[in-house]
């Protein structure tokens, strides 16, 4: 048998995403099919991040972005009959053959307790402002204003540490800042993790909020995570199976496409639909979280 | 594994390039190496009167401006090496669709002077969706240097047209970048791939950002950093950019190109532990270490040198030497480990690049660097840690990266075989 016949079988056992059009892939689809007449910077109504983080402590540490990417893993991972972090263990999964693949755009640094530091120490600047600060009076006001964890909340992994403490995930880790093309990557990472037999289950992941975006005109929030497992993990716990990802494989113009398949004859449903730029899309409207949510889209009309 | 991981293709690095507070250039960095030179000292990047942190680990280079672009110019520095030295330097007349970037870019720094400059801006609501319109070259620069812009720009300068991946986990993004370009090779989604980091943070806010999390180290730059001392209070920023061009085996030697090493292991993991601290026993450092060693299909054993992450901060250095001595057992007391921290600083999202061009230079060299400062041997971190540069062959050594959020990820790199 030649090793590509021996290749493991990956199934999408459960999808989360996060919309304007509120929580959830029924609101997300329909946010789909409207998006294109809906302003941007539209965010996630009634979103009360305390309904998927349980830990005051955890989500004190998360800002927006992170808050969403957790909410749509959480709604992927119920969906997928692993809702807690005792789950992983009940369904005879190991921790260590769990990871996580995540998409993020780059986390702005401007931040308001940052424009505070810097107003606070040019408050006695005049007219043409030649008075310059000095770092050291730069460094006293900081270290009292700006939160001691600060740092933490610009790194993009921070979004697989939170989600790995949800849900005891220790397996392989990728985060990806490709731009729009990262959605895609988190699959294909995903995908190649689960066939090379380095993990069973990766949960992909991403998330866009106006909030951290580092751009004068940020697109819409939008969340979205999906499930991936083994065929024999999903079929051994008999966990729902919405869909099988086939190997993706991209074109000469480095666009990237995954084919999904109906479990139940495997006739391909989807073809080759899901092209995702590798780059970022110049006029703006692509994002990591679109991309994703995109792929999403197309698992929850397979299923 | 699964079989059709066990026959991937092997990955050869045929070319290296790195710059870093050692120097510029693979020659200048092993002489560095071997002669123990520390990069750190007092911080020139900017007046750091009266400022809480006074030594760093610079780039002294004339051609690494500070401006917005540093980051940048040390990975085009880098990368331009290590085409040379793989004999790939030469322009590629269409971009070629067999090359890949796997590139882990470091945060963009703020033009903090610029922003207060335009105070009158932002400064009644100091909300930053305002201040990025007021001041409209903020975002351009963004635009200009964002991660996905960078890798698109040294895409280009590579001469590649395949997939482009921008990896991000901390400090422990170089190896990642790098053990994902063995992953591309492995599958053969490319043939040759880029694949390094660069960062530059020594810059005042970045500084004080570690000052409030309380992680640096505050004596004299001489002896600043001290990984795995018991006398150890903390890093010390670095910057730079390292670099390697990962080549599958069977089109490196088509070409008649000579390797400098094997890369042989990969391997990742999450400590699933807090957010700030590692796990004390080092529960994910070992599986990444175990990870990296499965993928290599090596016992432990059979590594003669592990450059550590060892940042010099306490809980780092203890959690490390024990996922060290949680794999290795009894067989800890004949692994020599350093760190290269104390002569480099710490790079974060260069770190681990860094260290595995370092760790390669080890193997050509053979020559393990020294882990400088260190006087007092920590019971808590009881390891084979190497003071001074060595003389000794080395045929397969391990460099291990940790970042922040409890990523964690091992390199293994075997001697080439020519």
């Amino acid at each position: 048998m030649s090793a590509q016949a021996e290749r493991r079988r990956v199934a999408v056992t459960g999808l989360g995403a996060l919309s304007p059009a509120g929580a959830g892939v029924g609101a997300y689809r329909e946010w789909q099919q409207t998006r294109g007449q809906r302003p941007s910077g539209e965010r996630v109504p009634e979103f009360r991040p305390a309904d998927y983080v349980r830990s005051p402590k955890l989500l004190r540490s998360m800002h927006r972005t992170f808050q969403l990417v957790a909410a749509a893993a959480v709604l992927a991972m119920r969906h997928a009959g692993l809702p807690t972090a005792d789950s992983l263990a009940g369904a005879g999964l190991a921790a260590e053959r769990a990871g996580i693949a995540t998409a993020l755009a780059d986390i702005s640094p401007l931040t308001t307790d940052l424009l505070q530091v810097l107003a606070e120490v040019t408050s006695n600047q005049t007219g043409d402002q030649t008075k310059q600060f000095t770092w050291a009076q730069f460094a006293e006001v900081s270290l009292h204003k700006l939160h001691p964890f600060r740092r933490l909340t610009l790194l993009a992994n921070m979004a697989a540490a939170h989600t790995s403490l949800l849900f005891g995930l220790q397996g392989p880790s990728f985060t990806f800042t490709s731009g729009a093309g990262s959605g895609g990557q988190t699959l294909t990472q995903a995908y190649w993790t689960i066939t090379h037999n380095r993990a069973d289950l990766m949960l992909c992941q991403t998330a866009d909020s106006p909030e951290q975006s580092f751009s004068a005109q940020p697109a819409s929030e939008l969340a979205g995570a999906l499930v991936v497992e083994s065929w024999e993990s999903a079929t051994a716990r008999r966990a729902p199976i919405l869909a099988e990802l086939l190997a993706p494989h991209s074109n000469s113009a480095g666009e990237e496409y995954f084919s999904l398949r109906q479990p139940a004859d495997g006739s391909p449903v989807c073809g080759l639909m899901a092209a995702l730029l590798r780059v970022d899309d110049l006029k703006g409207t692509a994002t990591p979280a679109l991309a994703l949510t995109d792929l999403l889209g197309i698992a929850s009309a397979a299923a | 594994m699964s079989a059709e991981a066990a026959n991937a293709r092997a990955c050869l690095i045929t070319g290296a390039g790195i710059i870093s507070p050692l120097g510029r250039g693979l020659a200048a960095t092993s002489a560095a190496l071997r002669q123990a030179n520390s990069g750190i000292a007092a911080i020139r990047a900017f007046d750091a009167e009266g400022f809480p942190v006074a030594c760093a680990g610079e780039v002294l280079d004339a051609e690494v401006p500070r401006d917005h672009r540093r980051q940048e110019t040390m990975a085009q520095i880098a990368m331009a090496e290590a085409l040379v030295t793989a004999g790939l330097a030469q322009a590629m007349p269409d971009l070629d669709p067999r090359r890949a970037v796997s590139f882990a870019i470091g945060k963009p720094t703020l033009d903090l002077e610029a922003i207060a400059r335009g105070r009158d801006q932002w400064v009644a609501s100091c909300d930053p969706l305002q201040a990025l319109r007021a001041l409209p070259e903020l975002e351009r620069q963004r635009r200009a240097f964002d991660p996905s812009a960078v890798l698109r720009r040294l895409a280009t300068a590579s001469g590649a047209g395949g997939p482009l991946y921008s990896c991000y986990t901390a400090c422990a993004s170089g190896n990642d970048a790098i053990g994902l370009a063995k992953r591309l090779i492995e599958r053969n989604e490319a043939d040759v791939v880029i694949a390094g980091a660069t960062d530059a943070q020594v810059h005042p806010l970045s500084l004080l950002e570690f000052e409030l999390l309380s992680a640096l180290s505050h004596e004299p730059a001489a002896s600043a950093c001290r990984p795995f001392d018991r006398e150890r209070t903390g890093f010390v920023v670095g910057e730079g950019a390292a670099v390697i061009v990962l080549e599958a085996e069977d089109h490196a030697r088509a070409r008649g190109a000579a390797p400098l090493a094997q890369l042989a292991g990969y391997g990742s993991s999450l400590d699933c532990y807090g957010l700030t601290k590692c796990h004390p026993q080092g529960r994910g450092a070992a599986l990444a270490i175990r990870g990296a060693l499965n993928d290599a299909a090596i016992a432990p054993e059979a590594i003669d040198y592990l450059n550590a992450h060892g940042t010099g901060t306490v809980l780092n250095d203890q959690a490390e030497a024990a996922a060290i001595r949680r794999v290795w057992g009894e067989d800890v007391a004949r692994l020599p480990v350093s760190s290269t921290k104390a002569m480099t600083g710490h790079l974060l999202t260069a770190a681990s690049a860094v260290e595995a061009v370092i760790t390669l230079l080890a193997l050509r060299d053979g020559c393990i660097p020294g882990n400088l400062n260190y006087e007092h041997p920590d019971p808590e971190c009881e390891l084979n840690v190497i003071p001074s540069p060595m003389d000794r062959r080395l045929d397969i050594a391990m460099s291990n990266g940790f970042g922040f959020g409890g990523q964690n990820s091992s390199l293994i790199l075997r001697r080439a075989i020519h």
